[in-house]
C-alpha cells in the first residue's frame, strides 16, 4: 500500500494557499502553488478543475473486497448501503474536516461522511454501488488513508465506555455540590440546622443523593475492586470501595442513631475527583492508533495468470496451490515467497534487511515475502504453499511481558492492611478509654485514610507530560510507559532512517570536469536510470536542467548508456564501467566518449544536530549503534560521536535480536530507536521501543512510541522531562503520607467530625491535583518545551 | 421559612430536567468529539456544504 502523504505541519514561514495555516518542510507543491497537505492540495484542485481523477484500485486494497474482511471492516450493514468507522491518523486541520465530509461531493456512491476530529476518525455511509476497496482507495488518494480495526466493534465500545464516563462524572458532580449546601447550615451553625424539621430534611436529601453516587458514580470502583479481590490480587481501588463503603456505613449509623450529621459531602467529593482524574486521563490522548491490521501492509489477494497471461484472477492468498503463476506489478509487495518466471525484478527488501538499495534478482530464482518490486511487471511462481497467519510471525515476536505493576499498586497493597491495623489498634486502646468511642474512632480511620491523593497523582502526572509529549512529536501508545522510561540506561539507534534521514545522502564530488551541457545529459540519465542513486544524483543537481537522450539503454542494478548529439555517455558504478573503484561504498562513475570525466561519491547523510543529540544524550546513557549496512560510514559516524558503547554494522535482523539479549543479560535497560519495519525484532526485544518517521499513519506493530522525525532532536529533552517524573511521583507520595498522617492523628484521636473530612479530603485531591501538573509544567518550561 | 421547602424542590426538579437533557445530548453523540463543531463551523463553500444529506 501506499504510505500516507506527509501531513505534519512544522515551523516555517510558508503559508498554505488553501487553509491559510503555516505550512511545514512537508509541503506539498502543486502546479507551483504551495499547500500544507496534500488535502488542502487536492482540496484546491478539486475546486479548480470540478473533479478527481482516480486510476485503477491497485492489487493492495482488493484484500478489502473479501467478504470475510468485509463483514468485519464494516460497522452495518443493509441490502443496499453499508457503515465504517475507520481511524485516519492524517486528519490534522480544518480543510482535512472539510475534504473529507465533501466526499459525497467527489463520489455521489457515498452518502455520508463525518470527522471526528478529536480522535482522528471518520464515519462513512456508503451505498453498496461503490465497493469498500474503492473507497477506501479513494480515502487514500485524498491522502487519509483509513485504518480498520477488523477484531470487532472497539471503536463503539470505547465510545460507550467515553459516554458512560461523562454521565457518571456529570451526576457525581451534581450531586456533590447539591450534598454540600445542604451540609453548609450545618457546619455554619445556622439556626436552620437546629430546626428539627430541616435538619431532618437536609439528612434525607443527602442520604438519597449519597446513594446515588454509591450505587451509580461508584460503580466501576466497586466493580473493579471486587474483580481484584476475587482474583487475589491488590489494587488502587480496593482501599478505595473499602473507604466509600465505611463513609456510607458511618454516615446512615450516625442519622439513624441521631448521634450526627455524616460525611456524605465528603463522599460525593471523593468520588468526583477520581471520576474527574478518569476523565482527564481518558481524553488527553485518543489519536493514536497502533493496533493496525497486518492486512493493511501485506496484499490479502493476488492476481492468478490464466490462459498464458491473457487473463488475471483475483484470489485470495488462502486458496492458492504450489505451482500457481501470479503477478505483481510495479511497487507492490510481494504476497508470497516464489520462483521468478518473468520480468525484470529489483526487489527492495529494506521493510526486511534494512539495505535501502533494490536487488537485482534473475528468472528462476527466488524472490522472498515482504520484498518489494520497483522495476515493472513481474510474474512469480509459487514455490511454497502460503500461510498467511504464520507470514508475518517472525516479525511478531512478542514483547516480553513482565509483569508490569504499577508502583500505586504497590503502594496500595500496603495501604489496606496498614489502614486497617491502625484503625483496629486504635480501637482496641479507646475501648480501654471510653468504650462508647471506640466504634467511632475505628471507622474515623477508615473514613480518612484516603487513597485518592495516590489514585490521583500518576494519571495526572503521566498524563500531563504525554500531553507534552505529543505536543512535541513523540506519540506513546499508553501513558504509563513513561513510567518506564526513567528505568532506562541503555540507548541503541538504528542507523539508516533513523541517524540518517531517509530519502536524500550526501554528496561529495571526487572530480568534475563535465561542462553545464554534459552536467545536463547527466541529469537526464540520472532520471531515465530509475535507481535510488540516480534519485539522489537528480536531487543533488536540482538547478540543472534535462535535455533529451538518444538511444537510451538501462542496465538495471549497474548503469546507464546513451548517446546525445554524436558523443556516448555511460554512467554508472565502477564495476559496469570496469575500472578500478575510486572509493569504497557507494558511487557513480560519468564516462564521455570513453574517458571518466566525473566521480561522485555518496554518504548518507545525518540528521540536522545529530552531534550534540548524541552528546547530550551521551552524558546520562550508554549509546550503541545497529546498522544493517556495510561499515564504509563507521568514521563517519564516529565524527558524529566519539563515546559508543558499541558499533556494529552487516547487522541481520536476527542480530540485533542477539544483542537486544546480550545487554538483557548485562542487567541494561534498553531504549531502542528504530525506523520501522526493518527493526521489527529489536523493537520487540528491547524494554522499550521507539519508531523514528515522518508519517504517523505507518504501520508499527512493536514499537511503544512513535517519534516525529523533525522533531528528533528533541528526545534528549523528552527523555529527561520522563525522568522527572520519578521526582513529581515521589514528591506527591510523601504529599499524600503527610495528609494521611494529619487525618489520622485526627482519627485515632476521636477529633473527626464532618467539617474537618469534608475540607481535608477535597483539599488534598485539589493540591495533589496542582503540584503535579504545575511542577511537570515548570519543568516543560525548563526544558523549553512546546 | 417553611419556604425553603418548596425553593429545593424546585431547584432539585430545575437540576434535574437540565440532568435529562444532559443525558439526551450524550446519547446524542454532542460529547463525543468537542473539537470538530467547531472547525466545521469556519467551513466556507455554501456550494458544496448545503446540499450534503446529514439525517440519513
Amino acid at each position: 500500500m501506499k504510505p500516507a502523504t506527509r501531513h505534519i505541519t512544522a515551523k516555517s514561514s510558508d503559508v498554505c494557499e488553501y487553509c491559510g495555516q503555516t505550512c511545514g518542510d512537508d509541503t506539498v507543491l502543486r502546479d507551483g502553488h504551495k499547500y500544507c497537505c496534500f488535502g488542502c492540495a487536492t482540496l484546491d484542485q478539486i475546486m479548480v478543475d470540478g473533479k478527481l481523477r482516480l486510476n485503477e484500485v491497485p492489487v493492495a486494497f482488493r484484500q478489502y473486497d473479501l467478504p470475510e474482511i468485509f463483514d468485519k471492516a464494516v460497522e452495518m450493514q443493509t441490502a443496499t448501503i453499508y457503515k465504517i468507522r475507520v481511524h485516519a491518523p492524517a486528519i490534522h486541520c480544518s480543510s482535512c474536516i472539510e475534504l473529507l465530509e465533501d466526499l459525497p461531493e467527489i463520489d455521489n456512491r457515498v452518502r455520508l461522511c463525518r470527522v471526528n476530529f478529536e480522535d482522528r476518525s471518520v464515519e462513512v455511509i456508503a451505498s453498496k454501488e461503490i465497493l469498500l476497496s474503492e473507497l477506501v482507495y479513494l480515502m487514500d488518494q485524498l491522502g487519509y488513508p483509513p485504518h480498520f480495526d477488523l477484531k470487532g466493534n472497539q471503536r463503539s465500545g470505547e465510545i460507550k465506555e467515553q459516554r458512560a464516563l461523562i454521565k457518571r462524572l456529570a451526576v457525581t458532580g451534581f450531586c456533590f455540590g447539591n450534598s454540600m449546601l445542604f451540609s453548609l447550615p450545618h457546619y455554619m451553625g445556622l439556626q436552620l440546622a437546629n430546626d428539627l424539621f430541616f435538619a431532618n430534611l437536609f439528612k434525607v436529601l443527602n442520604l438519597a443523593l449519597s446513594l446515588i453516587v454509591l450505587i451509580y458514580g461508584a460503580q466501576p470502583y466497586f466493580s473493579s475492586a471486587f474483580k481484584a479481590i476475587s482474583v487475589r490480587k491488590s489494587h488502587i481501588n480496593i482501599p478505595i470501595a473499602i473507604g466509600a463503603i465505611a463513609i456510607w456505613v458511618w454516615s446512615v449509623y450516625e442519622i439513624i442513631s441521631g448521634t450526627g450529621f455524616g460525611y456524605f459531602d465528603s463522599l460525593a467529593g471523593l468520588i468526583f475527583f477520581l471520576l474527574a482524574g478518569k476523565w482527564f486521563q481518558s481524553r488527553v490522548y485518543r489519536k493514536v492508533s497502533f493496533d493496525r491490521s497486518l492486512h493493511d501492509l501485506l496484499p490479502m489477494t493476488v492476481r492468478i495468470r490464466k490462459n498464458n497471461g491473457l487473463e488475471n484472477e483475483w484470489k485470495s492468498i488462502r486458496d492458492l496451490e504450489v505451482g500457481d503463476i501470479i503477478s505483481v506489478k510495479h511497487g507492490e509487495v510481494i504476497p508470497v515467497t516464489g520462483e521468478l518466471v518473468g520480468g525484470h525484478a529489483r526487489i527492495d527488501y529494506s521493510f526486511v534487511t534494512g539495505e535501502s538499495i533494490p536487488q537485482r534478482v534473475n528468472e528462476g530464482e527466488k524472490i522472498y515475502i515482504g520484498g518489494k518490486q520497483t522495476g515493472g511487471d513481474i510474474t512469480l511462481k509459487i514455490t511454497v504453499k502460503p500461510d498467511p497467519d504464520s507470514v508475518w510471525s517472525a516479525w511478531k515476536t512478542p514483547k516480553n511481558e513482565e509483569e508490569n505493576i504499577h508502583w500505586t499498586h504497590i503502594v496500595s497493597r500496603y495501604f489496606t492492611p496498614a489502614i486497617l491495623l491502625i484503625a483496629v489498634v486504635a480501637a482496641a486502646i479507646w475501648l480501654w478509654i471510653d468504650a462508647g468511642k471506640a466504634l467511632f474512632v475505628f471507622s474515623s480511620v477508615l473514613i480518612v485514610a484516603c487513597p485518592c491523593a495516590l489514585a490521583l497523582s500518576a494519571p495526572f502526572t503521566y498524563g500531563s507530560i504525554q500531553r507534552y509529549f505529543s505536543k512535541n512529536g513523540l506519540y506513546l501508545k499508553a501513558s504509563e510507559l513513561i513510567g518506564k522510561i526513567p528505568r532506562i540506561n541503555h540507548l541503541v539507534f538504528d542507523k539508516t532512517g533513523t541517524l540518517t534521514e531517509n530519502g536524500s545522502a550526501e554528496v561529495t564530488e571526487l572530480w568534475n570536469h563535465l561542462d553545464d551541457e554534459e552536467t545536463r545529459v547527466l541529469k537526464s540519465l540520472s532520471v531515465a536510470g530509475n535507481h535510488i542513486v540516480g534519485n539522489w544524483m537528480n536531487d543533488y543537481l536540482q538547478n540543472t536542467t534535462l535535455t533529451n537522450l538518444d538511444k537510451v539503454e538501462i542496465h538495471p542494478g549497474l548503469g546507464v548508456e546513451a548517446s546525445v548529439n554524436g558523443e556516448s555517455f555511460r554512467i554508472g558504478s565502477a564495476n559496469y564501467l570496469k575500472i578500478p573503484k575510486p572509493v569504497n561504498g557507494t558511487h557513480l562513475l560519468v564516462e564521455v566518449n570513453g574517458g571518466v570525466k566525473a566521480a561522485f561519491s555518496f554518504a548518507n547523510k545525518y540528521r540536522k544536530g545529530l552531534t550534540t543529540l548524541l552528546n547530550s544524550l551521551g552524558r546520562h546513557y550508554k549509546i550503541s549503534v545497529l546498522s544493517g549496512d556495510n561499515d564504509g560510514e563507521r568514521s563517519a559516524l564516529m565524527d558524529q560521536f566519539g563515546g559508543f558503547a558499541h558499533l556494529s554494522f552487516n547487522n541481520k535482523p536476527e542480530d540485533k535480536k542477539n544483542f537486544m539479549n546480550q545487554l538483557h543479560d548485562a542487567g541494561d535497560s534498553v531504549l531502542m530507536i528504530g525506523d520501522g519495519l526493518n527493526d521489527q525484532v529489536a523493537l520487540a526485544t528491547s524494554d522499550l521501543g521507539f519508531v523514528v518517521t515522518d508519517n504517523m499513519s505507518g504501520f508499527y506493530p512493536n514499537a511503544d512510541g512513535v517519534l516525529m522525525s523533525d522533531q528528533f532532536e528533541k528526545l534528549p529533552l523528552l527523555m529527561e522531562l520522563a525522568a522527572y517524573s520519578q521526582k513529581v511521583l515521589r514528591t506527591s507520595l510523601i504529599f499524600s503520607v503527610m495528609y494521611n498522617l494529619l487525618g489520622i492523628s485526627f482519627a485515632v484521636t476521636g477529633h473527626l467530625n464532618p467539617l474537618i473530612a469534608a475540607v481535608l479530603m477535597p483539599l488534598s485531591s485539589i493540591t495533589v491535583v496542582g503540584l503535579v501538573t504545575a511542577l511537570v509544567s515548570r519543568k516543560a518550561k525548563q526544558l523549553q518545551l512546546k | 421559612m417553611k419556604v425553603i421547602v418548596i425553593l429545593i424542590s424546585a431547584s432539585l426538579l430545575l437540576a434535574l430536567i437540565f440532568l435529562g437533557l444532559f443525558f439526551t445530548a450524550v446519547r446524542k453523540g454532542q460529547f463525543d468529539d468537542l473539537e470538530s463543531p467547531a472547525m466545521r463551523m469556519l467551513n466556507d463553500k455554501p456550494g458544496l456544504t448545503s446540499k450534503r444529506k446529514l439525517n440519513n
